[in-house]
């Protein structure tokens, strides 16, 4: 501990010479900031490779389920497409069930404005949404046993 | 032959363990090996490897989890890389099946393959349950367990306040300081009184001087002590 005092006081001993605000520097603003439609542009693109796989879109949604948005219609069409293309028609319906869980905390207005923007995309590749198969209520539900 | 030794031998848990995990990976290396000249054979036993697959390289990780995932198909990195299955919001997409593929699941997979359009809903149920075990809607409902939460925690702070009332009572039980008696009571009010203290709203204002009573329709401040003799 001492050592490390020592040492400090060495330094400041030897930069007195200036105040220390002239040789401070500032590291702001040195990187370029990814803009919105950068951002759509990079998950659009990831969904769309030709050969993604299943691991990779998991991976994908995943990581986009933690961020602090809920992605455009175009990165769900391209996500769903993947879905197409890895044969995973339950990873899709996992996919739009994160989706609308996400939307409907933020606003019961967002979820429908989503669907209809994908539709084309839905009625193309045959993928069911939640409320098709029942999965906008729980389905194996337990009675309870003060109902029965 | 578990069986076989555990007739003579008494064998603790671990060890048996051992020894099945041991089994286990013979049975392993002699099916992959099995399933080199068979490639299209489904598997049904739970803890023998891969189905319908290339040998895999029997690397310690792989046989170390094989054993408790089953046969179910890792499919993802999921939650820290580990093969284990979870229901989360923030995680959608575990990194394993839920189940394993059974070949009537290994049918409607092959069917996967084409068109989406002609599977039927109840086919779309099927599938979705063998890759994850609740919906979100199921998994985020709400269990009442609030109810028991806020219950328990008021019976709890009932019995701490009532265990601390009885231990105050029982640790503090000397007697009340004779400032708390009444005619000392009395004479504090008089001195009170007399100071003319409270002129705005508590004592002096509500005492008539002239007749040495409390006056005004609210006397409850000092019912008890009507007798007063005020020093005026």
């Amino acid at each position: 501990m001492a050592y490390l005092f020592r040492s400090v006081l060495l330094q400041s001993l030897s930069k007195t010479a200036r105040p220390v605000w002239t040789t401070m520097q500032r590291n702001m603003s040195s990187h370029n900031k990814e803009t919105d439609e950068e951002f759509d542009q990079r998950w659009k693109a990831y969904f769309d490779r030709p050969a993604i796989d299943g691991w990779d879109i998991r991976q994908g949604i995943n990581h986009m389920n933690r961020l602090d948005l809920i992605p455009e219609p175009d990165i769900i069409k391209a996500c769903l497409k993947a879905c197409r293309r890895a044969n995973d028609h339950s990873l899709a319906v996992r996919y739009l069930e994160a989706i609308r869980y996400k939307s409907n905390t933020v606003s019961n207005k967002v979820w429908p404005w989503i669907l209809q923007e994908i539709r084309p995309t839905l009625n193309e590749l045959g993928v069911s949404i939640p409320e098709d198969l029942g999965y906008h209520k729980p389905e194996l539900a337990l009675k309870s046993v003060d109902d029965m | 032959m578990s069986s076989l030794l555990l007739r003579h031998v008494k064998l603790t848990h671990p060890q048996v363990a051992l020894m099945l995990q041991y089994q286990v990976r013979a049975d392993a290396s002699t099916a992959s090996a099995a399933a080199v000249s068979n490639k299209s054979i489904v598997q049904t036993s739970p803890v023998v490897l891969d189905n319908r697959k290339p040998p895999p390289p029997l690397d310690a990780e792989r046989m170390r989890m094989h054993p408790r995932i089953g046969n179910r198909e890792i499919v993802g990195y999921g939650l820290k890389g580990k093969p284990e299955y979870f229901d989360l919001v923030m995680f959608p997409c575990p990194s394993i099946r839920w189940e394993a593929d059974t070949p009537a699941i290994a049918a409607l997979r092959n069917k996967e393959k084409g068109d989406w359009k002609q599977l039927s809903v109840e086919e779309k149920k099927q599938l979705y349950r063998a890759s994850f075990r609740q919906t979100f809607a199921e998994f985020t409902a709400a269990t009442g367990l609030w109810k028991w939460a806020v219950g328990w925690t008021l019976i709890v702070l009932a019995g701490l306040i009532l265990g601390y009332d009885g231990w105050r009572r029982i640790v503090y039980n000397f007697d009340r300081p004779d400032s708390f008696s009444e005619e000392k009571l009395k004479k504090q009010m008089q001195y009170h009184i007399a100071a003319r203290q409270g002129p705005m709203r508590t004592f002096s204002v509500k005492w008539d001087y002239e007749t040495g009573k409390a006056r005004g329709k609210n006397k409850y401040w000092i019912t008890s002590y009507q007798t007063i003799d005020a020093i005026t």
